[in-house]
Order: C-alpha cells, then sequence, then structure tokens
C-alpha cells in the first residue's frame, strides 16, 4: 500500500513536472548586458604570494564613496566594473584585515581609456602586513592549544574544538570593540580546512570497516606467524615488514589497530613480552608509511598542499624508507635481542596453535572477494587516478560508496567506524592553523628560517628534516607539519634548486619519522599504547623515548642520506 | 515482480523526463545544453527515487550520487570535454557548511538534553495540572511537542515526547491516537518557527544567511496560527474522543508513570540548561555582530563538552553522523544540478509559468513543494528548489523581501503532515505507536493531515500574500 | 503447574489476547509471564539525526505496558510477571521462551483494524517458533 502510493505518486510527481516544464519554458530570456569597462589588478603581499578577500573599491575621492567593489579572488585578482559616467579623478582603495590599507591613483590617461570603453590594467600592488593584536591573540591561542594536547590536560580533539571556538568568539565579538581584534569569519576560516583530507579519511574507513569483517587482517599475520616457523628473529622482520607494507597503503593508525591485538596473541602464545613485537611494528608503520601519499596523514597533508602525487612519493622516498627500514630492523633485533634470541622461546602448544588458526579465520568469503575487486580498483585509481586529476579523496569515497551499495552492510554501523574524532579535530585544528596563517605569524616565520638558511639548499635540507624531526616528538606532527608547509612553500619559491619539491620530501621524512621520538609524536602510537594497556601492557612515556629517540636519530639519518643522493647526485 | 514493475516505472519516468527534456531541447535552439546536462538531471532523478521508494538507506543514496557525478567528471570528462559536470574542490563549494555545522553542534546539545529527562517531566507536570482533563492534557501535549520542536529538532522531540504521550494517554483513558498524530502534526508545524527547528527550516535560513533572530522574526507569528488551528482542529476531529475519555488506572501506574518521568540527571540538567540558556541569548546576541548560527552553535557545544563531560569520544559518537553525510551529499549532486545549467533551466520555466506575477510565484512556491513533499523526499526537495528560488527573486520585481523562501519553507514543513511519509517525525511517530500495538494506516493518519494541511498551507499563503 | 508467555505490546488490539491468557492461567492454575520486545529497527528506515537513547525510553514505555497487563491479571486473582526485553522480535521470542522455560506461548490474534500484525504472519511466526523451540505456541 505504501509502496504504491509512493511509486506512483513519484512517477505522477515526475511526469506532471516533466510536462509543466516542457511547456512552460518557451519563454524568452533576459538580455545579457554588454560589458562595461573593467580595472584589474593583482595583490600579492610582502613574500609575492597572492592575497584573497581584500575589499577594492573604486572611489572618485581617496576617502570617498564607492563607485564600485570588488573582493580579490584565491590568485590575488580583482575586477572592477567602471561606472557610465566617470568623474576626473579615480582612485582604487584597498583594505584587508591584517593588511596595511592602501590608495592606488589612476593616471588621466587610464580615465581616458575607461571613457572609450577600454579596460585598464592597475598591475600588482604589494600590501604590506600589520601585527595587530589579532595577530597575539591568534596565536596565544595557537600555543594554548598544542600545550594542553601536548600535556594532555584535554583531550586532542576537545582543545582543538575550544581553540576554533574561541577564534570565533574573539573575532566576531571583539570586533565591536576594537576593530583589530578580528581574525577571521566561518567562511573564511572553512577555505583553510582540507577537505580532500577530511574525505580521505572518512572513506578509508569506511572501506576498512567493511574489509575488516572479513578476517583478512588476521589471517596476514597469522600466516607471517606461520611463515617463520617459530623463529622469533625471523618472525621480528616478517611482522614489521608486514605492518610497513599494510601502513603504505591504509593509514597508520587503522594499520596499528589491525596489527595489535593479534600481535598481542601471538607474543602471549610464544610467551615473550609484547612491547618487543609492537614496538617494532609501531616504529616501522611510522617510517614506511611515508612511502606512499596516502601511507600517513602528514604525507596527505603535504601531497594536498604541494601537488605531489601518489607515483612521486613512491618514487622519490621509497629508496630512502628502504634503507631506514633496514637500518630499523637490524636496531630493534639488537634493543630486544633478549626477548627474541633467548632460549626456550618460541616453541608453542599444538592446542594454542589451534586457537590461533581459529581466531585468523576469514569469516565472509564472499564479501572478501567484493572488497578485493573494489580494493584493486581503489588501488588502481590511486596510481593512475592522477593523470585525470582524480584526487584521492574521491576515489576513497568511491570505494566507500561501492562496498556500501554493493555488500550492503548496516550503513549506520559502518559510517559509526570512522573516527569522527579524530575528524573533527582536524576540521578544528585547520581552523586554528588558519587563524595563525591568516593573521601572518606563519609568514613571519617563513621569513626567520629563510633568513637563516639564506639561499643555501644543503643547509636548508637539513634544517627543515631535523627541526620537524625533533619538533614532532613534542607536538603531535599533524599541527606541526600543517603549520610548516607554507613555511616550506616559500623556502620552496624562494631557494634556487628547491623547485623539485625536495624540502616537501624533508618535511615528509621529518616529521612522519619523528613520530618515533614519543609516545605523543603519532596517533598510531597512542592508539596501539592505548590497547597494549588494555591487554595489560602499559607503554609508558619514557619507556617509548628509550627505545624510540635513538630509532629516531638512525631512522631520519638513513633516509637524509638517501634524500642527498637522489636529489643532489642523481639530479645531478 | 513487484521489484520489476517498480524499475519499469522507474525506468519509464526517467525516459520521460529526458524525452521531454530532450524534446525542448530541439524545440529551443538545441546545442545549449550539453551531455552533462542530462546526466547531472538523470543522477538526481535517480536519487530522488531511490530515496523516495526505498530502494537503499538514504545516506547511500546520497553518497551513490555524489560519487557518480565525479566518476562522470574524472573519468568520462577526460575523453570528452562535455561529459564534465564539477570537480571535488568546486563541490565542496556548493556544501552548506553552516548548515552542516549548524545540525552538528544542536546534536550535541540535542543528546545531552535528552538524557536529563526535562521534557518528559513538563509533560508529567501538565498531567499533573490537567487532573484528568483529557481534553486539556491534549491541548498541553501538542503545545509542548510545538514549541519543544522549534528548538531542537523535530524528531528529537518525537522521540522524547511519543512515548510518555501514550502512556499518558492510557493512563486517562483516551486513544493515544488523539495525543500522538496532533502532536506530530504540531511538531512539523514548529520546526518552521526557528531556523534549528527542522532540516528545510535550516536550509533555507542558512542559504540566505540568516541570523536566528531575523528568520524567527518572520516565521514565528505563521507558525503560531498554525499550531493554534492545529488546537481547533484537534478539538473538532476528535471531540468525541476527548469527551468519552475516563481516567480507569490505579494509582499504581500513575506512581509508575511519574517514575518514568523522572528528571534523571538533575547535575547535568542545570549545566545543559545553564549552556543552552546561554548559547539562546548569544544567538540574540551575536546577530548584532553577524555571527552566524552555525559558529554560535559550535561555541556552545564546545563549553558544554568541556565543561560537562570531557569525553569527547562518547559525545562524538552519539552525534549521527550518517545524517550529515546525507547532507553532504544532496548539496554535491544539487551542486551539479546548478552547475550543469538543470536549476537555471527549470527556474526559467517557472518565471514563465508565473508570468512575473509575484503572487502567482508565492502560490505556486507554497503549493508545490507543499503537494509534493506528502509523497516525495523533502530534504533533496527543499535544496533543489532554493537556487530556483534565488533565480525567481532576481527576476521578479518586489521578490526582495524573500517572500519567495518562507514560501519554500512553510510549503515544505506544512506540506510534510499530509501523509505519514511526508516527513521522518512522521515516519518515526508511527513507528512508536507500532512498538506500543496501534497500528496506523496510511488512510488513518491521512484523515487529520490532509485537513490539517490544506488549513494551515492557505493560512500561510494568506499570511504570505497579506504581509509581503 | 506450567508456565505461560504471553507476547504482547499494549494497546485496544492486544487487551482480547492479554484476557485470554488470564483465563487460561486461571483455568490451568500456571503462572504467567508477560513478555514485551523493544524493537528499533523501524528507525533505520530514516536518515533524521537519532541522538536520543530510544531503546531505554521505550523500554519504560514497556514496562508500563507490561504493568498494565499486571494489574488487569490481579483484577482477576492471578500475579502475573512482566518480562522486557531488546532486539528482532522473532528471535527474542524464541530467548524468551527458552530461558522462563515456558510450556506454553501465546500469542494474540489480530484484532479490529489496529493490529500490527495481519493473520499470516502471526501464524507463520507461531508455526516457525513452536519448530525451533519445541514449546507449544497457540494463537488466542
Amino acid at each position: 500500500m505504501r509502496r504504491w502510493i509512493r511509486t506512483w505518486g513519484l512517477f505522477a510527481f515526475l511526469l506532471s513536472a516533466s510536462l509543466i516544464l516542457a511547456f512552460a519554458s518557451r519563454g524568452s530570456r533576459a538580455q545579457e548586458q554588454p560589458p562595461s569597462p573593467l580595472v584589474t589588478g593583482t595583490i600579492q603581499d610582502s613574500q609575492d604570494q597572492p592575497v584573497e578577500g581584500a575589499t577594492v573599491q573604486l572611489g572618485a575621492e581617496a576617502e570617498g564613496e564607492a563607485l564600485a567593489e570588488a573582493v580579490t579572488q584565491s590568485n590575488g585578482r580583482y575586477a572592477l566594473p567602471a561606472p557610465q559616467d566617470l568623474p576626473d579623478n579615480l582612485f582604487v582603495q584597498i583594505s584587508r584585515a591584517h593588511f596595511e590599507e592602501d590608495v592606488v591613483a589612476l593616471s588621466a590617461a587610464d580615465i581616458q581609456n575607461l571613457r572609450n570603453g577600454e579596460s585598464v590594467v592597475v598591475g600588482i600592488t604589494t600590501l604590506p602586513r600589520r601585527i595587530t593584536p589579532a595577530f597575539w591573540i591568534a596565536a596565544l591561542i595557537f600555543v594554548a592549544m598544542l600545550v594542553l594536547i601536548a600535556t594532555g590536560t584535554l583531550h586532542n580533539t576537545l582543545a582543538a574544538l575550544l581553540g576554533a571556538s574561541l577564534v570565533f568568539f574573539v573575532s566576531y565579538l571583539g570586533e565591536p570593540l576594537m576593530e583589530d581584534l578580528f581574525i577571521f569569519g566561518f567562511d573564511r576560516a572553512l577555505q583553510y580546512v582540507d577537505w580532500n583530507v577530511i574525505f580521505l579519511i572518512m572513506g578509508m574507513m569506511i572501506v576498512i570497516a567493511v574489509v575488516e569483517r572479513t578476517g583478512i587482517f588476521q589471517w596476514l599475520a597469522y600466516m607471517a606467524y606461520r611463515l617463520s616457523g617459530g623463529r622469533l628473529w625471523l618472525l621480528l622482520p616478517i611482522l614489521m615488514i608486514v605492518t610497513g607494507v599494510a601502513s603504505a597503503l591504509l593509514d597508520n593508525v587503522t594499520t596499528m589497530l589491525l596489527m595489535t591485538p593479534i600481535t598481542i596473541q601471538i607474543s602471549l602464545a610464544l610467551g615473550i613480552n609484547p612491547l618487543a613485537l609492537l614496538m617494532p611494528e609501531v616504529m616501522a608503520s611510522n617510517v614506511v608509511g611515508i612511502s606512499t601519499l596516502i601511507g600517513t596523514p602528514t604525507n596527505i597533508l603535504i601531497g594536498s598542499f604541494a601537488d605531489i602525487s601518489f607515483n612521486d612519493f613512491l618514487v622519490n622516498l621509497t629508496p630512502g624508507v628502504v634503507l631506514a627500514m633496514i637500518g630499523l630492523v637490524l636496531y630493534s633485533e639488537f634493543v630486544y635481542r633478549k626477548e627474541i634470541l633467548a632460549p626456550g622461546k618460541g616453541e608453542i602448544s599444538p592446542l594454542l596453535l589451534e586457537k590461533l588458526e581459529e581466531r585468523a579465520q576469514i569469516t565472509q568469503p564472499g564479501h572478501l572477494r567484493k572488497a578485493a575487486v573494489v580494493g584493486t580498483g581503489m588501488i588502481l585509481l590511486f596510481v593512475f587516478g592522477e593523470r585525470i586529476h582524480l584526487l584521492p579523496a574521491v576515489t576513497a569515497i568511491m570505494g566507500a560508496t561501492a562496498l556500501l551499495v554493493w555488500i550492503r552492510p548496516d550503513i549506520e554501523e559502518m559510517i559509526e567506524a570512522v573516527d569522527w574524532t579524530t575528524l573533527v579535530f582536524f576540521i578544528t585544528l585547520f581552523i586554528v592553523v588558519g587563524g595563525i596563517q591568516e593573521v601572518g605569524l606563519i609568514s613571519l616565520v617563513a621569513t626567520g628560517i629563510g633568513d637563516l638558511v639564506g639561499e643555501n639548499l644543503i643547509l636548508a635540507m637539513f634544517v627543515v628534516t631535523w627541526f620537524s624531526a625533533v619538533l614532532s616528538t613534542v607536538i603531535a606532527n599533524i599541527p606541526f607539519t600543517a603549520a610548516m608547509l607554507p613555511v616550506v612553500g616559500y623556502l620552496t619559491a624562494t631557494i634556487p634548486g628547491a623547485g623539485n619539491k625536495v624540502l616537501f620530501y624533508c618535511l615528509s621524512v621529518g616529521s612522519a619519522m619523528g613520530g618515533n621520538g614519543s609516545l605523543i609524536g603519532a596517533s598510531a602510537n597512542m592508539v596501539t599504547a592505548g590497547i597494549a594497556e588494555r591487554a595489560g601492557q602499559p607503554i609508558t612515556y619514557l619507556y617509548f623515548i628509550k627505545k624510540g629517540f635513538p630509532a629516531l636519530i638512525l631512522t631520519v639519518a638513513l633516509a637524509m642520506v638517501w634524500l642527498l643522493i637522489r636529489f643532489l647526485v642523481l639530479a645531478g | 515482480m513487484k521489484r520489476i514493475a517498480l524499475c519499469a516505472l522507474a525506468v519509464l519516468g526517467l525516459v520521460s523526463l529526458f524525452a521531454g527534456i530532450w524534446w525542448l531541447n530541439g524545440r529551443s535552439g538545441g546545442g545549449r545544453y550539453g551531455t552533462s546536462f542530462f546526466v547531472s538531471a538523470g543522477i538526481f532523478v535517480f536519487v530522488f527515487a531511490a530515496i523516495s521508494l526505498r530502494w537503499m538507506h538514504e545516506t547511500s543514496a546520497a553518497l551513490l550520487g555524489a560519487v557518480s557525478v565525479w566518476l562522470f567528471h574524472y573519468v568520462a570528462g577526460t575523453f570528452f570535454p562535455t561529459f564534465q559536470i564539477l570537480d571535488f574542490e568546486e563541490s565542496m563549494r556548493f556544501v552548506d557548511w553552516n548548515v552542516i555545522f549548524l545540525i552538528l553542534g544542536m546534536m550535541i546539545f540535542m543528546a545531552m538534553f535528552s538524557e536529563t529527562g526535562i521534557f518528559n517531566w513538563l509533560a508529567f507536570r501538565a498531567f499533573r495540572l490537567a487532573r484528568g482533563n483529557a481534553w486539556l492534557l491534549g491541548m498541553a501535549l501538542i503545545l509542548l511537542t510545538g514549541i519543544v520542536s522549534a528548538f531542537l529538532n523535530d524528531v528529537t522531540a518525537i522521540l522524547l515526547l511519543v512515548p510518555l504521550s501514550i502512556e499518558i494517554a492510557e493512563t486517562v483513558g483516551i486513544h493515544p491516537l488523539a495525543y500522538v498524530i496532533p502532536e506530530v502534526l504540531a511538531s512539523n508545524i514548529g520546526g518552521a518557527a526557528t531556523i534549528i527547528g527542522d532540516p528545510p527550516s535550516t536550509i533555507v535560513g542558512s542559504h540566505l544567511g540568516l541570523s536566528f533572530v531575523d528568520y524567527m522574526v518572520n516565521m514565528v507569528f505563521i507558525s503560531a496560527i498554525c499550531l493554534v488551528v492545529l488546537l481547533v482542529l484537534t478539538t473538532g476531529l476528535y471531540w468525541r474522543a476527548f469527551s468519552t475519555a475516563r481516567q480507569r488506572t490505579s494509582p499504581a501506574l500513575v506512581a509508575q508513570l511519574e517514575a518514568d518521568a523522572r528528571i534523571t540527571d538533575n547535575r547535568l540538567l542545570k549545566k545543559t540548561a545553564l549552556v543552552g540558556l546561554a548559547t539562546i541569548v548569544l544567538f540574540f546576541v551575536g546577530d548584532q555582530f553577524g555571527m552566524p548560527p552555525s559558529v554560535i552553535a559550535l561555541v556552545g557545544a564546545a563549553v558544554l563538552i568541556t565543561w560537562v563531560r570531557p569525553d569527547m569520544h562518547r559525545m562524538l559518537r552519539e552525534v549521527d553522523w550518517t545524517t550529515l553525510v546525507f547532507f553532504i551529499g544532496i548539496f554535491v549532486i544539487v551542486g551539479a544540478l546548478e552547475a550543469t545549467g538543470v536549476i537555471g533551466w527549470i527556474a526559467d520555466a517557472i518565471a514563465h509559468l508565473a508570468g512575473d506575477n509575484l503572487t502567482t510565484a508565492t502560490v505556486l512556491m507554497v503549493w508545490i513543494p507543499g503537494a509534493a513533499s506528502g509523497i516525495v523526499a523533502n530534504i533533496p526537495f527543499t535544496v533543489a528548489a532554493l537556487p530556483i528560488a534565488d533565480f525567481l527573486t532576481a527576476s521578479i520585481n518586489g521578490a526582495g523581501n524573500l517572500v519567495l523562501y518562507w514560501a519554500l519553507v512553510l510549503g515544505a514543513d506544512l506540506g510534510g503532515n499530509a501523509t505519514y511519509l511526508g516527513s521522518a517525525p512522521n515516519i518515526v511517530a508511527i513507528g512508536l505507536l507500532a512498538q506500543a500495538g496501534y497500528r496506523v494506516s496510511f488512510g488513518r493518519f491521512m484523515r487529520d493531515g490532509v485537513p490539517v494541511t490544506i488549513v494551515t498551507l492557505a493560512l500561510a499563503t494568506l499570511w504570505l500574500l497579506l504581509h509581503y | 503447574m506450567g508456565k505461560i508467555l504471553c507476547a504482547t505490546r499494549g494497546g485496544a488490539a492486544s487487551r482480547a489476547s492479554q484476557d485470554a491468557a488470564i483465563a487460561l492461567a486461571q483455568e490451568r492454575g500456571d503462572e504467567l509471564i508477560f513478555l514485551y520486545v523493544v524493537d528499533i529497527s523501524f528507525l533505520n528506515q530514516t536518515a533524521a539525526p537519532l541522538v536520543v537513547d530510544v531503546e531505554s525510553r521505550l523500554e519504560k514505555m514497556g514496562r508500563f505496558q507490561l504493568a498494565m497487563a499486571q494489574e488487569r491479571a490481579a483484577a482477576q486473582g492471578i500475579s502475573a510477571g512482566a518480562l522486557v526485553r531488546r532486539g528482532q522480535l522473532r528471535a527474542e521470542l524464541l530467548a524468551a521462551a527458552r530461558e522462563t522455560e515456558a510450556d506454553l506461548v501465546l500469542l494474540g490474534h489480530p484484532v479490529g483494524t489496529e493490529a500490527v500484525f495481519d493473520e499470516a504472519a502471526i501464524q507463520s511466526l507461531a508455526t516457525s517458533l513452536a519448530r525451533e523451540s519445541g514449546v507449544k505456541v497457540r494463537v488466542v
């Protein structure tokens, strides 16, 4: 009954709508206005970056009423339509929050041209920055947020959410008190949010949620154990490589979420300390993650900012990653030699083995086949999609939708599986970082680093890599990378020879491998520690530093070697 | 068999639409609309049908539509330029993030409020005050639902109030339908009153960049009138039920009713109420400073989480993300329609139909969405109708006072009352009634819904024409 | 002395079956348990925001319905038990029948226009339930 009414109702609605429209639309269309002459130009800041959102007015006097008004686009351009009757003096007034105001007078010849119906090009206007109270407030909010995150007083997401709220609060309610308190409005803030990152993570998490139910990940870990035949010194690298490869294709957090439970199972069955396997795994996931665009959140950020493709990351970073990985494996074998080389370890009772095997069953082979088809398609699109400018986010959402429609799991459950806390964290963080970008703090830092490194590319590479590696251990690497991107972008534009984006790769290496230095350096670390703690094996902050920091120095140094070879020696 | 018939019908509908467009295309000089015009129109019609006919979950359908837009753009568009629709970044610009964040912020509030049990407590107060007078009680409950759904999402209002209303109805010995159906109608009417009341209101209000107060000034009056009319109509429709009701239950049951309607968490209530009040005040004050409602809602939610329960994970789990993803998908699909010129074409046709006459356009804008939202999904409909309203407002003289937008809100909200498929609160309430053992047939709902819809829509039209 | 499990929802339509269950319990001297199943799958039909804890709210409503049934039983001199379960109706009915070790399950005939199930659905539910649980199922 209901269905019947719905179907026919919809049908009748569509039919009548199309008929009515078909009859009605034979109307005439409004005549288009003849184009009026334009006054065009470009506005830049003192670092030659285009300034978006500046209000440009055309007036008869310097402070007079506006005859025409326009707002600059993202490339800094504006176009003012000139009115019919022009006065003898014309001024272009430019105003923008956080910048000095400027007035450009048009010459008599220009005005004559406009009267003749020809457009006039004003050219490039450079606006100097202005340090306003908003600058200090935005910086203060950012620092306070970082402190809250680093000390763990508030949850990361909550700290960022509060930060973003505060930015808006000051902008909107402070402005009437004092105009210089304005940081930015809601619309402007949203332009700083990188939706590509958000939707990529969202899509991938839905895909993982579907794939996870097939049991394939557990099966893989079990096979890793079988392959090593109980030899621990062999099992360790196998697990590290499995984790690494998985985290090159998937999000690090997701990888560790999948690997940690099974690793704990294996190590308990073998009677060894789970941390001996978990620590190398999580470090491997941080290291290998950077070899692809989608491997770590920082790469997603860097890739979408600097327009570096999946293939570029793969080609330029993989050898360095392999080098670092070899070093990491040797280091792990050395550090955990007591656990894995001790005699009598690695024996396993048949009963336990059976239990392990049972857990590693593939539960839904039908779904796995479908997921495999979709997954293959997705990887192909990730690799080749760049040819047609297909963004990774679109691919991820396509995969997620294909699985949702094809397998038809409970959609509410699948959407629940997405880690929205992280996504809200990202969005609010982008807004807070956008705030300090808007007020010009980033360009200040960039100028500082730029002065420091001068035009020396090798020095810049070292500074960017080690600076980001060390800082990533103290503050979470995502906000740091987001803040560093414009700086690196600026350096890339100014240092000769850096046009091949080498500094972005340095940033990628530094920020991701830097995550190994401390427990709060990367979200994968914290996820792993959380699960391990529930299993009765807490990883303390100090323990992580003790095992992780040497690994950081070793891996970053090895990767640095490769970067120097690749971009200085091979590039010749 | 039924499935095949359904698919055949859908295909027929699609083909007829395409044929109509094609025919017209041939007549109007042709060549103005590329392939992407038809592709995006086809995707929209498919998603519309999938949602209205429940082929798949609404969110899946919306995602599928958005993904098809991108698929065509990136894959086919690379080889045939006529297939280009709009790319990812452009489509993000069509998403109204104001709506998304406003709904997000309000959801956090709703989750908190619903845990306090305050609304059930209010309903029970009404029961006590009415002293067994079924009519008075009914009026009080209907008003309560109307007012609550103006400030909370309407589905939430229904989920909170209907189960207790059923218990109360059984206690005073009246048929629960006499309370529940008018309550549902009231929630749809109340939803039109504020910008946070229900999805069509939020979408339209945010599209216009209206503040909480701007929106309310325009809509509260007509909503209140419609609510009063609803009370009168309910009295008429259920007069016999009200007059024959008598209390049949024991004091023990009343005691249990009271226990069910207790305030569950007093401290939470105090904090939530305080922050909620501050947010409402901010809605009024922030308006003076041009603060968008979404920012206010987010600020309020952030404060609430920090103060009340700093457990971010749990808090965000309570947000219904499926709905937000659904909205984003719909925005992308309608963005594709706009980018390819489908919307402009339809708006042209309607403008021609209305003949540049504002009165005709207003009447059309009330009754077309009104009639349509009884049978088809009203959220995609509202999103798609907005750019049409933009176009008409720009092209018809005297439409600058936004009368067409108000017409659209009233049409979409009030029209949802006609059938029980008309809006989400209806469907939810019918489900809740079935849980208590009362089945409501399609006709039974229409017996109450259709008269109320016609009277309120007529009133709304009259009011719009007089006032603007 | 046996046990009778009577699945009910409340409302006018199920009053008849409650009465029948009470009469039967009186006649056989059996213990009577009313069962209410909270099933929120109907909410999946819409993408509307569902942020309320619907299940616990509905559970309260279920308890209220059962309390009404219990009172009617008490009026006949029978003290009946009450049971509320969450989940899908058929599965929960089966589980409840097993747990309470009932030897008779009563389902209500659809009465009037307001019954939630139609006759055929009730009959098929009854037969499948009887087959799977091995308990006698009667539609009254």
